[in-house]
């Protein structure tokens, strides 16, 4: 870092697009007639999506969580903490579990109602594949910190999602699709796959 | 995710088959035991209010200075009258008693009769705040937004009238989509103002946003420091509680981005908090007031935090950073703008000062349209009583200058033989009664006026 910054400040580092909002060098790279797959490849953030990789310290199996809900949807609080902004003051609110056979539509739906109505959610997503096809029971957080191979998982898992958002034409059309790892699982080393956002 | 802006983002509504798709070759890694699809939508993240104050020291020095009214183009819902109702806060030194606390910030394009209400109204004259500057980027080319939206709010008289001319040219000379202002420009006229850094879209909040550890933000904060003065330039802290804000400016005290550098480089704090609405109740109610649709998936806030805080709740909210904020903004005495012939001329004594009147004329205008016809046909009568009903919508709503606001628009645009104004809508409606006969139209009023927003 410090020898970038020493870099900077003799002028040799040139960064010609610093100055460019998203759209714009999009607009650049179609004119300099850059591959398609190139220009409008979705943003995604170094190393290597590191940062989309979730660490655990404690065991922590899901938890039941009391609200009224439509029939056959059923749910469970995962203990990861994620971040939003609560009052005054940066906070780590808990991810809610949805389980049930709903379309993309009503799940939204009931997503903005309960992070509107339970200050202690700030994300709902919705379970669309369990091994054994169990729902969420039996799942827990297990102590995971950021490994290669981890990493290595979560980048076949990034890569499969593209290819398969590609594969039905999709790709263009979506802003932005994150992948992220999640340390849950039936057991220590088993992982949870967290699509978009 | 997907967003147009950047600022909202709603969560890919995928296709089922997709959805399986992805499920089933993801459930092809060994490791994987489960897979969740977010189905969360991000609110979108850049309303700014702003204050400053010195929460430590004493409640008696704090002032609103930045406030979003119901003329807020952005999404005010703080009523003019409820505001000075509330009237949070004493007043600044020098300010008189019978004036409001608030200066009232115009957002991008307030509409010149709002703003002559403004002028219009006593209690709401002092310390308007009209800045918005915005840049016009480098010499002879206009870039989007690349230069900072600042907060600028007159010290002075002649700071006064250089915000004015500020305003003014950077609607004659600097429109580009919206009013813009170049570092140039605000260099020429930088006598007598103060200068917040402004919201997350800033230059200065951008740059630091993008965590670099270069000397880009200290830099782009000195060039306004050395501009203004080191007293009169603030880093706005804000604290909505927004994701974007906590990163630039906010969440834990220890690290926030914005109050160290202020402190390294000796630059004074302003601290930016709620103010949307005049009051904190009826949160859930402000998204209706912007979007009347039934759309379940319609924007929303993504914090409760817009309101018009008290010096008290403003203080509350800092006692928590340790290092305590720096002095008051100072430089706050309230200017009492002149009134000049000039200015004057371009607030037409017609143009109703209250609320009552703004009704009145509102009223008025809409007999005047629809008087002439005195047909007495089932269709007649059936639009006479749907033009009522409209009537007593926005005059409910508190949108009755809005209204009169979007009428002079179209008539004026129709007069000068421009095709624009409304479009023709299901509703045979108020704003078709109001324009000139031979012009009348199908339309909308409350539709139009958000069609004008845009």
């Amino acid at each position: 870092m410090e020898r970038i910054q020493k870099l900077i400040e003799q002028g040799k580092v040139i960064e010609p697009l610093v100055e460019l909002y998203k759209d714009e060098v999009r607009v650049l790279g179609e004119q300099l007639r850059l591959p398609h797959e190139v220009v409008w490849r979705h943003p995604f953030p170094g190393p290597g999506l590191a940062v989309r990789c979730l660490g655990g310290e404690h065991t922590a199996p899901v938890e039941p969580f009391a609200m009224a809900l439509p029939a056959g949807v059923s749910v469970a609080l995962v203990p990861v903490r994620t971040v939003g902004v609560q009052g005054d003051e940066r906070s780590y609110s808990n991810l809610l579990a949805l389980d049930g056979a709903l379309d993309a539509e009503t799940a939204g739906a009931l997503a903005r109602r309960i992070t509107n109505e339970h200050r202690s959610i700030n994300r709902v997503a919705l379970v669309v594949y369990r091994r054994g096809g169990r729902g969420v029971d039996g799942l827990a957080i297990h102590p995971a910190t950021l490994t290669p191979a981890r990493v290595a998982l979560l980048r076949e898992a990034d890569d499969l999602v593209t290819r398969i958002v590609r594969k039905h034409g999709l790709y263009d059309a979506i802003w932005q699709f994150p992948v992220a790892l999640i340390p849950l699982g039936e057991a220590s080393g088993r992982e949870t796959i967290v699509l978009g956002r | 995710m997907n967003s147009r802006d950047g600022m909202t983002a709603d969560f890919a509504r995928l296709p089922a088959a997709v959805v399986d798709d992805l499920a089933t070759s993801l459930a092809a890694l060994p490791a994987v035991d489960a897979v969740l699809y977010d189905v969360t939508n991000k609110p979108p993240a850049t309303i700014e209010l702003g204050v400053s104050s010195s929460p430590m020291q004493s409640h008696a020095e704090f002032v609103h200075l930045h406030v979003h009214s119901e003329y807020s183009l952005l999404d005010g819902a703080a009523q003019l009258e409820k505001l000075v109702e509330e009237g949070q806060g004493p007043a600044l030194p020098g300010h008189r008693a019978d004036r409001p606390r608030q200066p009232l910030r115009r957002h991008r394009l307030l509409p010149r009769r709002a703003e002559g209400r403004h002028q219009a109204d006593p209690r709401l004259r002092a310390l308007r705040g009209p800045g918005r500057t915005e840049g016009a980027g480098l010499a002879g080319r206009r870039l989007r937004g690349r230069q900072p939206p600042h907060g600028a709010r007159a010290r002075t008289r002649p700071g006064y009238r250089n915000l004015i001319k500020l305003v003014s040219k950077a609607y004659l000379e600097g429109f580009y989509y919206k009013p813009r202002v170049d570092k140039e420009l605000l260099a020429q006229h930088a006598d007598g103002l103060l200068v917040l850094s402004g919201c997350l879209n800033s230059e200065v909040s951008r740059l630091i946003s993008r965590r670099r550890r270069d000397a880009g933000p200290s830099e782009a904060a000195g060039w306004y420091q050395e501009v203004f003065g080191k007293d009169h330039y603030f880093m706005e802290v804000q604290a909505h509680g927004l994701d974007e804000q906590v990163q630039v400016t906010g969440g834990d005290a220890r690290h926030r981005p914005s109050h160290r550098r202020a402190r390294r480089r000796d630059q004074r704090l302003a601290l930016s908090r709620g103010g949307s609405r005049a009051r904190p109740r009826g949160a859930a109610l402000h998204p209706d007031r912007l979007d009347a649709s039934n759309d379940p998936n319609r924007w929303q806030f993504s914090t409760e935090e817009f309101y018009v805080k008290s010096a008290e709740e403003m203080a509350r909210g800092l006692r928590r950073d340790p290092g305590g904020l720096p002095q008051h903004a100072g430089g706050g005495r309230a200017v009492q703008p002149r009134r000049s012939s000039s200015a004057a001329s371009t607030c037409r004594a017609t143009w109703c000062p209250t609320a009552t009147r703004w009704r009145a004329t509102s009223r008025s205008c809409a007999r005047e349209g629809l008087a002439p016809p005195l047909r007495r046909d089932a269709r007649a009568t059936r639009s006479r009583r749907g033009s009522a009903h409209e009537l007593a919508v926005i005059e409910k709503m508190g949108f009755a200058g809005y209204f009169l606001v979007v009428w002079d628009f179209i008539r004026y645009a129709r007069a000068a033989g421009h095709r624009g104004g409304p479009r023709p809508r299901l509703v045979g409606g108020l704003a078709g009664g109001l324009l000139p006969r031979h012009h009348q139209h199908r339309s909308h009023p409350i539709r139009a006026a958000r069609s004008s927003d845009s």
